[in-house]
Protein backbone atom coordinates (compact mmCIF):
# COMPACT_ATOMS: atom_id res chain seq x y z
CA UNK A 1 0.00 0.00 0.00
CA UNK A 2 1.62 3.15 -0.93
CA UNK A 3 1.77 5.73 1.72
CA UNK A 4 0.24 8.80 0.42
CA UNK A 5 -2.86 6.81 -1.10
CA UNK A 6 -6.65 7.80 -1.06
CA UNK A 7 -9.41 4.86 -0.92
CA UNK A 8 -12.85 4.73 -0.47
CA UNK A 9 -15.03 1.75 1.07
CA UNK A 10 -16.27 -0.41 -1.39
CA UNK A 11 -20.12 -1.05 -1.01
CA UNK A 12 -21.96 -2.81 -3.13
CA UNK A 13 -24.24 0.28 -3.51
CA UNK A 14 -21.56 1.04 -5.64
CA UNK A 15 -20.12 -1.64 -6.49
CA UNK A 16 -20.01 -1.57 -10.50
CA UNK A 17 -18.34 1.71 -10.39
CA UNK A 18 -15.46 0.09 -9.02
CA UNK A 19 -15.32 -2.43 -11.90
CA UNK A 20 -16.99 -0.76 -14.86
CA UNK A 21 -16.16 3.47 -14.29
CA UNK A 22 -12.88 4.20 -16.09
CA UNK A 23 -12.44 7.64 -14.42
CA UNK A 24 -13.05 6.23 -10.66
CA UNK A 25 -9.83 5.11 -9.69
CA UNK A 26 -9.22 5.19 -6.15
CA UNK A 27 -5.81 4.27 -4.61
CA UNK A 28 -7.29 1.33 -2.66
CA UNK A 29 -10.84 0.06 -1.24
CA UNK A 30 -11.59 -0.96 2.32
CA UNK A 31 -14.69 -3.24 3.28
CA UNK A 32 -15.67 -5.16 6.13
CA UNK A 33 -15.02 -8.31 6.64
CA UNK A 34 -18.51 -9.51 8.11
CA UNK A 35 -20.52 -8.47 5.33
CA UNK A 36 -18.19 -10.27 2.76
CA UNK A 37 -17.36 -13.67 4.56
CA UNK A 38 -19.12 -16.94 3.63
CA UNK A 39 -20.63 -15.41 0.60
CA UNK A 40 -20.48 -17.02 -2.77
CA UNK A 41 -22.11 -16.58 -5.86
CA UNK A 42 -22.68 -13.22 -7.44
CA UNK A 43 -21.24 -11.00 -4.72
CA UNK A 44 -17.99 -13.23 -4.03
CA UNK A 45 -17.30 -12.86 -8.34
CA UNK A 46 -17.69 -9.39 -7.78
CA UNK A 47 -15.13 -9.07 -4.37
CA UNK A 48 -12.89 -11.00 -6.07
CA UNK A 49 -12.91 -8.49 -9.32
CA UNK A 50 -12.56 -5.57 -7.21
CA UNK A 51 -9.46 -7.28 -5.42
CA UNK A 52 -7.90 -7.85 -8.27
CA UNK A 53 -8.46 -4.64 -9.29
CA UNK A 54 -7.63 -2.48 -6.16
CA UNK A 55 -5.41 -3.03 -3.11
CA UNK A 56 -7.51 -3.95 0.00
CA UNK A 57 -7.49 -2.97 3.60
CA UNK A 58 -9.94 -4.77 5.63
CA UNK A 59 -12.30 -2.84 8.49
CA UNK A 60 -14.64 -5.08 11.10
CA UNK A 61 -17.43 -4.53 12.47
CA UNK A 62 -18.58 -7.19 15.30
CA UNK A 63 -15.04 -7.87 16.46
CA UNK A 64 -16.68 -6.44 19.75
CA UNK A 65 -12.84 -5.58 21.21
CA UNK A 66 -14.07 -3.86 24.36
CA UNK A 67 -16.95 -6.85 25.40
CA UNK A 68 -16.35 -8.90 28.92
CA UNK A 69 -18.16 -11.71 26.24
CA UNK A 70 -15.31 -14.35 24.99
CA UNK A 71 -13.55 -13.40 21.44
CA UNK A 72 -15.53 -15.49 18.51
CA UNK A 73 -12.64 -18.30 18.08
CA UNK A 74 -14.90 -19.42 15.45
CA UNK A 75 -15.83 -15.82 13.24
CA UNK A 76 -12.27 -15.29 14.37
CA UNK A 77 -10.58 -18.86 12.05
CA UNK A 78 -12.80 -17.29 9.39
CA UNK A 79 -11.60 -14.09 9.36
CA UNK A 80 -8.42 -15.24 9.21
CA UNK A 81 -8.72 -17.71 5.97
CA UNK A 82 -10.76 -14.49 4.56
CA UNK A 83 -7.51 -12.08 4.93
CA UNK A 84 -5.05 -14.76 4.02
CA UNK A 85 -7.35 -15.50 0.77
CA UNK A 86 -7.69 -12.13 -0.04
CA UNK A 87 -3.93 -11.03 0.74
CA UNK A 88 -5.45 -8.48 3.21
CA UNK A 89 -2.02 -6.58 5.48
CA UNK A 90 -4.04 -3.63 7.12
CA UNK A 91 -6.73 -5.07 9.49
CA UNK A 92 -8.49 -2.53 11.41
CA UNK A 93 -11.57 -2.46 14.35
CA UNK A 94 -13.42 -0.04 16.42
CA UNK A 95 -12.62 0.63 20.16
CA UNK A 96 -16.20 -0.10 20.87
CA UNK A 97 -18.32 -3.46 22.02
CA UNK A 98 -21.22 -4.50 19.98
CA UNK A 99 -21.76 -7.68 21.85
CA UNK A 100 -23.40 -8.21 25.72
CA UNK A 101 -24.97 -10.87 27.36
CA UNK A 102 -24.83 -13.13 24.69
CA UNK A 103 -26.21 -10.91 21.93
CA UNK A 104 -25.35 -9.12 19.12
CA UNK A 105 -25.78 -5.44 18.68
CA UNK A 106 -24.64 -4.43 15.26
CA UNK A 107 -23.37 -0.93 16.56
CA UNK A 108 -20.69 0.80 17.96
CA UNK A 109 -21.39 1.20 21.52
CA UNK A 110 -19.23 3.42 24.08
CA UNK A 111 -16.72 1.22 26.11
CA UNK A 112 -16.44 3.22 29.77
CA UNK A 113 -13.21 4.81 29.66
CA UNK A 114 -11.62 3.25 32.59
CA UNK A 115 -8.70 1.54 33.79
CA UNK A 116 -10.14 -1.78 33.86
CA UNK A 117 -11.33 -1.46 30.43
CA UNK A 118 -8.06 -0.38 29.28
CA UNK A 119 -6.25 -3.50 30.52
CA UNK A 120 -8.78 -5.15 29.05
CA UNK A 121 -9.05 -4.29 25.41
CA UNK A 122 -5.16 -4.54 25.36
CA UNK A 123 -5.46 -8.16 26.46
CA UNK A 124 -7.66 -9.04 23.72
CA UNK A 125 -6.10 -7.02 21.32
CA UNK A 126 -2.88 -9.02 22.26
CA UNK A 127 -4.83 -12.44 21.86
CA UNK A 128 -6.60 -11.36 18.20
CA UNK A 129 -3.25 -10.15 17.57
CA UNK A 130 -1.44 -13.57 18.09
CA UNK A 131 -4.68 -15.57 16.52
CA UNK A 132 -4.58 -13.51 13.51
CA UNK A 133 -0.41 -13.19 12.52
CA UNK A 134 -1.34 -9.74 11.98
CA UNK A 135 -0.98 -6.10 13.37
CA UNK A 136 -4.71 -5.02 14.66
CA UNK A 137 -5.13 -1.58 13.76
CA UNK A 138 -7.74 0.36 16.52
CA UNK A 139 -9.89 3.13 15.64
CA UNK A 140 -11.59 6.02 17.66
CA UNK A 141 -15.09 5.86 17.45
CA UNK A 142 -17.76 8.84 17.51
CA UNK A 143 -19.73 8.81 21.03
CA UNK A 144 -22.75 9.95 21.69
CA UNK A 145 -22.56 9.81 26.02
CA UNK A 146 -19.76 8.74 27.84
CA UNK A 147 -20.50 6.29 30.11
CA UNK A 148 -19.15 5.97 33.50
CA UNK A 149 -15.84 7.22 32.26
CA UNK A 150 -12.92 8.07 34.98
CA UNK A 151 -10.58 9.20 32.73
CA UNK A 152 -10.60 11.29 29.24
CA UNK A 153 -11.43 9.66 25.84
CA UNK A 154 -7.67 10.48 24.73
CA UNK A 155 -6.02 8.88 27.58
CA UNK A 156 -8.06 5.84 27.33
CA UNK A 157 -7.26 5.66 23.55
CA UNK A 158 -3.39 6.25 24.24
CA UNK A 159 -2.72 3.48 27.04
CA UNK A 160 -4.46 1.10 24.92
CA UNK A 161 -2.36 2.08 21.79
CA UNK A 162 0.64 2.29 23.98
CA UNK A 163 0.14 -0.44 26.06
CA UNK A 164 -1.34 -3.19 23.31
CA UNK A 165 1.53 -1.95 20.98
CA UNK A 166 -1.30 -1.79 18.13
CA UNK A 167 -1.62 0.74 15.39
CA UNK A 168 -4.06 3.51 15.13
CA UNK A 169 -6.77 4.19 12.73
CA UNK A 170 -7.02 7.89 13.40
CA UNK A 171 -10.78 8.66 12.45
CA UNK A 172 -10.50 12.63 11.56
CA UNK A 173 -14.19 12.60 11.28
CA UNK A 174 -15.00 11.16 14.23
CA UNK A 175 -12.86 13.72 16.27
CA UNK A 176 -14.95 16.02 15.08
CA UNK A 177 -17.82 15.40 16.02
CA UNK A 178 -17.01 13.99 18.87
CA UNK A 179 -15.45 17.55 20.12
CA UNK A 180 -18.63 18.90 19.01
CA UNK A 181 -20.86 16.46 21.31
CA UNK A 182 -18.49 16.77 24.22
CA UNK A 183 -17.17 20.46 23.83
CA UNK A 184 -13.57 20.05 23.31
CA UNK A 185 -10.69 21.23 21.34
CA UNK A 186 -10.04 19.32 17.85
CA UNK A 187 -6.79 20.55 17.62
CA UNK A 188 -5.73 19.56 21.28
CA UNK A 189 -7.04 16.11 20.61
CA UNK A 190 -4.85 15.44 17.66
CA UNK A 191 -2.37 16.57 19.33
CA UNK A 192 -2.83 14.06 22.09
CA UNK A 193 -2.86 11.44 20.07
CA UNK A 194 -0.11 8.91 19.32
CA UNK A 195 0.49 10.30 15.96
CA UNK A 196 3.56 8.29 15.53
CA UNK A 197 1.47 5.19 15.56
CA UNK A 198 -1.31 5.96 12.71
CA UNK A 199 -1.40 3.45 10.23
CA UNK A 200 -4.38 5.27 8.40
CA UNK A 201 -6.87 7.47 8.50
CA UNK A 202 -10.69 7.76 7.76
CA UNK A 203 -12.54 10.78 6.63
CA UNK A 204 -16.33 11.12 6.23
CA UNK A 205 -19.55 12.96 6.11
CA UNK A 206 -22.33 13.54 9.10
CA UNK A 207 -25.21 14.23 9.87
CA UNK A 208 -26.37 17.01 12.37
CA UNK A 209 -29.36 16.26 14.34
CA UNK A 210 -29.72 18.77 16.70
CA UNK A 211 -28.08 22.53 18.11
CA UNK A 212 -25.72 20.17 20.17
CA UNK A 213 -26.00 16.81 18.20
CA UNK A 214 -24.05 14.78 15.19
CA UNK A 215 -24.02 11.67 14.14
CA UNK A 216 -21.36 10.02 12.21
CA UNK A 217 -23.82 8.75 9.42
CA UNK A 218 -21.37 8.35 6.91
CA UNK A 219 -24.09 9.70 4.64
CA UNK A 220 -23.24 13.04 3.54
CA UNK A 221 -19.93 15.14 1.72
CA UNK A 222 -17.08 15.94 4.26
CA UNK A 223 -17.61 19.46 5.62
CA UNK A 224 -15.41 22.38 5.51
CA UNK A 225 -14.38 22.12 9.04
CA UNK A 226 -13.43 18.36 8.87
CA UNK A 227 -11.02 19.23 5.91
CA UNK A 228 -9.80 22.09 7.86
CA UNK A 229 -8.88 19.28 10.60
CA UNK A 230 -7.87 16.93 7.46
CA UNK A 231 -5.59 19.49 6.77
CA UNK A 232 -3.97 19.72 10.81
CA UNK A 233 -3.53 16.33 11.08
CA UNK A 234 -1.91 15.81 7.81
CA UNK A 235 0.83 18.60 8.68
CA UNK A 236 1.66 16.52 11.87
CA UNK A 237 2.07 13.07 10.84
CA UNK A 238 3.89 10.96 8.12
CA UNK A 239 2.57 9.91 5.15
CA UNK A 240 -0.24 7.22 5.69
CA UNK A 241 -3.16 5.97 3.40
CA UNK A 242 -6.48 7.70 3.57
CA UNK A 243 -9.60 6.17 3.41
CA UNK A 244 -12.61 8.18 2.12
CA UNK A 245 -16.16 6.47 4.06
CA UNK A 246 -19.63 6.90 1.97
CA UNK A 247 -22.16 4.29 3.53
CA UNK A 248 -25.33 5.53 2.68
CA UNK A 249 -27.12 8.26 0.66
CA UNK A 250 -24.65 7.52 -1.91
CA UNK A 251 -24.04 10.32 -4.58
CA UNK A 252 -22.95 10.63 -7.99
CA UNK A 253 -19.83 9.35 -8.44
CA UNK A 254 -17.86 12.24 -9.59
CA UNK A 255 -18.92 13.64 -6.33
CA UNK A 256 -17.33 11.05 -4.57
CA UNK A 257 -14.53 11.13 -6.91
CA UNK A 258 -13.93 15.27 -6.49
CA UNK A 259 -14.23 14.12 -2.57
CA UNK A 260 -10.80 12.09 -3.23
CA UNK A 261 -9.33 14.70 -4.84
CA UNK A 262 -9.63 17.51 -2.48
CA UNK A 263 -8.00 15.01 0.08
CA UNK A 264 -5.23 14.13 -1.98
CA UNK A 265 -4.52 17.81 -2.69
CA UNK A 266 -3.85 18.05 1.00
CA UNK A 267 -1.92 15.00 1.78
CA UNK A 268 0.78 16.41 -1.33
CA UNK A 269 0.35 19.55 -0.34
CA UNK A 270 2.25 18.30 3.24
CA UNK A 271 3.66 14.75 2.25
CA UNK A 272 5.38 15.65 -1.28
CA UNK A 273 8.95 14.60 -0.67
CA UNK A 274 8.69 13.23 2.64
CA UNK A 275 10.24 10.14 3.00
CA UNK A 276 9.03 7.63 5.76
CA UNK A 277 10.73 7.25 8.81
CA UNK B 1 -10.35 -8.51 33.14
CA UNK B 2 -13.56 -6.64 33.37
CA UNK B 3 -14.79 -5.56 37.00
CA UNK B 4 -18.16 -6.66 37.56
CA UNK B 5 -19.09 -2.85 37.89
CA UNK B 6 -17.86 -2.47 34.33
CA UNK B 7 -19.37 -5.57 32.95
CA UNK B 8 -22.69 -4.99 34.57
CA UNK B 9 -22.48 -1.24 32.93
CA UNK B 10 -21.82 -2.50 29.80
CA UNK B 11 -25.24 -4.83 30.00
CA UNK B 12 -27.10 -2.37 31.61
CA UNK B 13 -26.41 -0.01 27.82
CA UNK B 14 -27.28 -2.80 25.92
CA UNK B 15 -30.70 -3.87 27.63
CA UNK B 16 -31.55 -0.46 27.06
CA UNK B 17 -30.53 -0.69 23.46
CA UNK B 18 -32.49 -4.37 22.96
CA UNK B 19 -35.55 -3.35 24.72
CA UNK B 20 -36.14 0.70 25.00
CA UNK B 21 -36.81 -0.06 28.75
CA UNK B 22 -34.68 2.49 31.13
CA UNK B 23 -32.33 1.07 33.11
CA UNK B 24 -30.24 3.47 35.62
CA UNK B 25 -26.58 3.74 33.88
CA UNK B 26 -24.04 5.74 35.65
CA UNK B 27 -22.17 9.04 34.27
CA UNK B 28 -24.54 9.16 30.95
CA UNK B 29 -25.14 12.29 29.23
CA UNK B 30 -28.92 13.05 29.92
CA UNK B 31 -31.28 12.58 26.41
CA UNK B 32 -28.49 10.81 24.49
CA UNK B 33 -28.48 6.97 24.94
CA UNK B 34 -31.79 6.58 22.86
CA UNK B 35 -29.66 7.60 20.20
CA UNK B 36 -28.22 4.44 20.49
CA UNK B 37 -31.37 2.44 20.88
CA UNK B 38 -33.21 3.96 17.86
CA UNK B 39 -29.36 2.78 15.68
CA UNK B 40 -30.13 -0.77 16.60
CA UNK B 41 -33.54 -0.47 15.91
CA UNK B 42 -33.05 1.38 12.40
CA UNK B 43 -30.41 -1.45 11.35
CA UNK B 44 -32.57 -4.27 12.68
CA UNK B 45 -35.50 -2.98 10.66
CA UNK B 46 -33.57 -2.05 7.85
CA UNK B 47 -32.06 -5.84 7.60
CA UNK B 48 -35.19 -7.43 8.06
CA UNK B 49 -36.87 -4.58 5.55
CA UNK B 50 -34.60 -5.41 3.18
CA UNK B 51 -34.36 -9.88 3.55
CA UNK B 52 -38.24 -9.61 3.53
CA UNK B 53 -39.66 -7.06 1.45
CA UNK B 54 -43.55 -9.27 0.41
CA UNK B 55 -43.62 -10.32 4.34
CA UNK B 56 -43.36 -6.78 5.15
CA UNK B 57 -45.94 -5.82 2.84
CA UNK B 58 -48.47 -8.39 3.36
CA UNK B 59 -48.33 -7.75 7.35
CA UNK B 60 -49.74 -4.62 9.25
CA UNK B 61 -47.23 -1.84 9.99
CA UNK B 62 -48.15 -2.64 13.86
CA UNK B 63 -47.27 -5.94 13.07
CA UNK B 64 -44.31 -5.44 11.24
CA UNK B 65 -42.97 -3.02 14.13
CA UNK B 66 -44.28 -5.80 16.39
CA UNK B 67 -41.83 -8.49 14.97
CA UNK B 68 -39.17 -6.51 14.88
CA UNK B 69 -39.21 -4.86 18.20
CA UNK B 70 -39.85 -8.47 20.11
CA UNK B 71 -37.29 -10.01 18.14
CA UNK B 72 -34.66 -6.85 19.40
CA UNK B 73 -35.87 -7.26 23.17
CA UNK B 74 -36.45 -11.01 23.44
CA UNK B 75 -34.09 -12.64 20.83
CA UNK B 76 -29.88 -12.53 21.37
CA UNK B 77 -28.61 -12.67 18.11
CA UNK B 78 -25.76 -15.17 17.51
CA UNK B 79 -24.25 -14.34 14.27
CA UNK B 80 -21.82 -11.25 14.43
CA UNK B 81 -22.48 -11.01 10.52
CA UNK B 82 -25.91 -8.88 9.81
CA UNK B 83 -26.45 -10.19 6.44
CA UNK B 84 -27.23 -13.59 8.12
CA UNK B 85 -29.61 -12.32 10.97
CA UNK B 86 -32.79 -12.80 9.22
CA UNK B 87 -32.08 -16.35 9.34
CA UNK B 88 -32.71 -15.56 13.10
CA UNK B 89 -35.50 -13.51 12.64
CA UNK B 90 -37.73 -16.47 11.01
CA UNK B 91 -36.62 -18.76 13.56
CA UNK B 92 -37.72 -16.36 16.06
CA UNK B 93 -41.23 -15.60 14.31
CA UNK B 94 -41.45 -19.76 14.07
CA UNK B 95 -40.95 -20.39 17.03
CA UNK B 96 -42.99 -17.94 18.83
CA UNK B 97 -46.22 -18.57 16.76
CA UNK B 98 -46.61 -15.51 15.68
CA UNK B 99 -48.45 -16.85 12.73
CA UNK B 100 -51.13 -17.47 14.73
CA UNK B 101 -51.42 -14.41 17.07
CA UNK B 102 -51.58 -12.52 13.86
CA UNK B 103 -54.05 -14.94 12.50
CA UNK B 104 -51.31 -15.06 9.36
CA UNK B 105 -51.27 -18.98 8.62
CA UNK B 106 -48.58 -18.80 5.49
CA UNK B 107 -46.12 -16.08 7.39
CA UNK B 108 -43.65 -18.52 8.15
CA UNK B 109 -43.67 -20.25 5.10
CA UNK B 110 -43.30 -16.60 3.49
CA UNK B 111 -40.32 -16.13 5.90
CA UNK B 112 -38.85 -19.17 5.53
CA UNK B 113 -39.09 -18.72 1.62
CA UNK B 114 -38.09 -15.16 1.42
CA UNK B 115 -34.88 -16.45 3.61
CA UNK B 116 -34.12 -19.39 1.53
CA UNK B 117 -33.35 -17.33 -1.60
CA UNK B 118 -31.29 -15.41 0.23
CA UNK B 119 -29.25 -18.09 1.64
CA UNK B 120 -29.22 -19.93 -1.99
CA UNK B 121 -28.01 -16.64 -3.67
CA UNK B 122 -25.01 -16.35 -1.30
CA UNK B 123 -24.67 -19.73 -0.17
CA UNK B 124 -20.69 -20.35 -0.58
CA UNK B 125 -19.28 -21.64 -3.54
CA UNK B 126 -18.83 -25.34 -3.42
CA UNK B 127 -16.63 -27.14 -6.25
CA UNK B 128 -17.99 -29.62 -8.54
CA UNK B 129 -16.90 -32.92 -9.78
CA UNK B 130 -15.32 -33.03 -13.63
CA UNK B 131 -18.21 -33.30 -16.19
CA UNK B 132 -18.61 -32.95 -19.90
CA UNK B 133 -21.97 -31.57 -20.88
CA UNK B 134 -22.56 -33.97 -23.39
CA UNK B 135 -23.21 -37.50 -22.38
CA UNK B 136 -25.41 -40.71 -22.65
CA UNK B 137 -28.91 -39.68 -20.43
CA UNK B 138 -29.38 -43.42 -19.61
CA UNK B 139 -26.12 -44.60 -19.05
CA UNK B 140 -23.83 -41.40 -18.08
CA UNK B 141 -24.11 -40.23 -14.46
CA UNK B 142 -26.15 -36.92 -14.35
CA UNK B 143 -23.72 -33.68 -11.88
CA UNK B 144 -26.25 -31.83 -10.11
CA UNK B 145 -25.33 -28.14 -9.59
CA UNK B 146 -24.92 -28.08 -5.72
CA UNK B 147 -26.13 -25.11 -5.40
CA UNK B 148 -29.89 -25.30 -4.54
CA UNK B 149 -32.27 -26.29 -1.45
CA UNK B 150 -35.26 -28.63 -1.46
CA UNK B 151 -37.96 -27.45 0.51
CA UNK B 152 -41.45 -28.31 1.82
CA UNK B 153 -44.23 -25.50 2.54
CA UNK B 154 -47.44 -26.25 3.62
CA UNK B 155 -48.93 -22.78 1.85
CA UNK B 156 -48.08 -22.17 -1.82
CA UNK B 157 -46.53 -18.49 -1.16
CA UNK B 158 -44.32 -19.43 -4.32
CA UNK B 159 -46.92 -18.65 -6.75
CA UNK B 160 -50.23 -17.49 -4.45
CA UNK B 161 -50.33 -13.97 -2.46
CA UNK B 162 -49.65 -15.28 0.88
CA UNK B 163 -53.49 -14.36 2.19
CA UNK B 164 -54.80 -16.03 -0.79
CA UNK B 165 -52.05 -19.09 0.02
CA UNK B 166 -53.36 -19.54 3.34
CA UNK B 167 -56.54 -21.29 2.11
CA UNK B 168 -54.33 -23.73 0.14
CA UNK B 169 -52.80 -25.58 3.19
CA UNK B 170 -50.89 -28.75 1.59
CA UNK B 171 -47.58 -30.42 0.57
CA UNK B 172 -46.15 -28.28 -1.64
CA UNK B 173 -42.54 -29.15 -2.85
CA UNK B 174 -39.80 -26.93 -4.13
CA UNK B 175 -36.43 -26.43 -5.57
CA UNK B 176 -34.53 -23.41 -5.33
CA UNK B 177 -31.56 -22.94 -7.19
CA UNK B 178 -28.74 -20.80 -8.15
CA UNK B 179 -28.19 -21.14 -11.90
CA UNK B 180 -24.54 -21.43 -12.45
CA UNK B 181 -24.02 -18.99 -15.11
CA UNK B 182 -26.02 -16.23 -14.20
CA UNK B 183 -25.76 -16.59 -10.37
CA UNK B 184 -29.93 -15.66 -10.57
CA UNK B 185 -31.97 -17.56 -7.97
CA UNK B 186 -34.91 -19.48 -9.31
CA UNK B 187 -37.40 -21.11 -7.97
CA UNK B 188 -39.19 -24.91 -9.16
CA UNK B 189 -42.12 -26.78 -7.96
CA UNK B 190 -41.74 -30.82 -7.89
CA UNK B 191 -43.67 -33.59 -7.15
CA UNK B 192 -42.78 -36.18 -4.57
CA UNK B 193 -41.25 -38.47 -7.64
CA UNK B 194 -38.90 -35.56 -8.73
CA UNK B 195 -37.77 -34.44 -4.88
CA UNK B 196 -37.21 -38.37 -4.46
CA UNK B 197 -34.62 -38.37 -8.10
CA UNK B 198 -33.19 -34.75 -7.03
CA UNK B 199 -32.25 -36.17 -3.78
CA UNK B 200 -30.90 -39.45 -5.12
CA UNK B 201 -28.59 -37.37 -7.04
CA UNK B 202 -27.60 -35.35 -4.33
CA UNK B 203 -26.60 -38.62 -2.14
CA UNK B 204 -24.88 -39.96 -5.47
CA UNK B 205 -24.43 -39.44 -8.78
CA UNK B 206 -25.83 -41.60 -10.86
CA UNK B 207 -27.30 -42.29 -14.24
CA UNK B 208 -31.02 -42.65 -15.03
CA UNK B 209 -30.75 -46.15 -16.01
CA UNK B 210 -29.41 -46.57 -11.97
CA UNK B 211 -32.32 -44.71 -10.97
CA UNK B 212 -35.13 -46.34 -12.55
CA UNK B 213 -35.05 -49.54 -9.82
CA UNK B 214 -34.96 -46.95 -6.90
CA UNK B 215 -37.86 -45.43 -8.43
CA UNK B 216 -40.00 -48.66 -8.95
CA UNK B 217 -38.75 -49.48 -5.51
CA UNK B 218 -39.88 -46.01 -3.80
CA UNK B 219 -42.85 -45.42 -6.00
CA UNK B 220 -43.82 -48.65 -7.20
CA UNK B 221 -43.42 -47.93 -10.92
CA UNK B 222 -42.56 -50.43 -13.29
CA UNK B 223 -43.77 -49.39 -16.39
CA UNK B 224 -40.03 -48.21 -17.78
CA UNK B 225 -41.12 -47.19 -20.46
CA UNK B 226 -43.60 -44.42 -19.30
CA UNK B 227 -41.19 -43.41 -16.72
CA UNK B 228 -38.42 -42.88 -19.43
CA UNK B 229 -40.44 -40.51 -21.41
CA UNK B 230 -41.58 -38.57 -18.52
CA UNK B 231 -37.93 -38.16 -16.96
CA UNK B 232 -35.92 -37.31 -20.35
CA UNK B 233 -37.74 -34.08 -20.76
CA UNK B 234 -37.29 -33.31 -16.59
CA UNK B 235 -33.78 -34.23 -16.92
CA UNK B 236 -33.59 -32.02 -19.60
CA UNK B 237 -35.32 -29.22 -18.58
CA UNK B 238 -33.10 -29.41 -15.37
CA UNK B 239 -30.03 -29.43 -17.65
CA UNK B 240 -31.51 -26.45 -19.67
CA UNK B 241 -31.86 -24.55 -16.13
CA UNK B 242 -27.84 -25.62 -15.51
CA UNK B 243 -29.86 -27.40 -12.15
CA UNK B 244 -27.88 -30.47 -13.87
CA UNK B 245 -24.41 -28.92 -14.86
CA UNK B 246 -23.32 -32.15 -17.07
CA UNK B 247 -22.39 -36.29 -17.47
CA UNK B 248 -20.09 -37.93 -16.30
CA UNK B 249 -18.99 -41.65 -16.99
CA UNK B 250 -16.16 -41.33 -14.10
Amino acid sequence: MKTNSIGIGFRKDFADEFIDNSNFSPDFVEFAPENWVDMGGYWKKILDKVTEKYPAICHGLSLSIGSAEDLDMVFLKKLKKFLDQYNIEIYSEHLSYTKAENAHLFDLLPIPFREDAVKHVVNRIKKVQDFLERPLVIENVSYYTPVAAEMSEEEFITNIVNESGCKMLLDVNNVYVNAFNHNYDTKAFIDSMPLDKIAYLHMAGHTKVSDDLIIDTHGQAIIDPVYDLFDYTVSKINPVPVLLERDFNIPETNELITEMSRLKEITTKHWEGVKCF
Amino acid sequence: MLLNETIDIQNRVARYCKSGIEEDIPGVTKNRLHNYRRLIYNIVDDTMSTAFPITKEWLSRDEWDMLVSDFLANHSAQTPQVWKLPSEFYSYVKNNNYANRFKKEALNDLLFIEWIEIEVHTTPDISVPEYKADGDLLSDKLILNPHFRLIQLTYPVHNHHAGEASKNRGNWYLLIYRNQETNAVHFMQLSQLYVFIIEQLTDNPMSVSDLIPLINTAFGIDDEATLLANLKPFIESLAAKTVILGYSNK
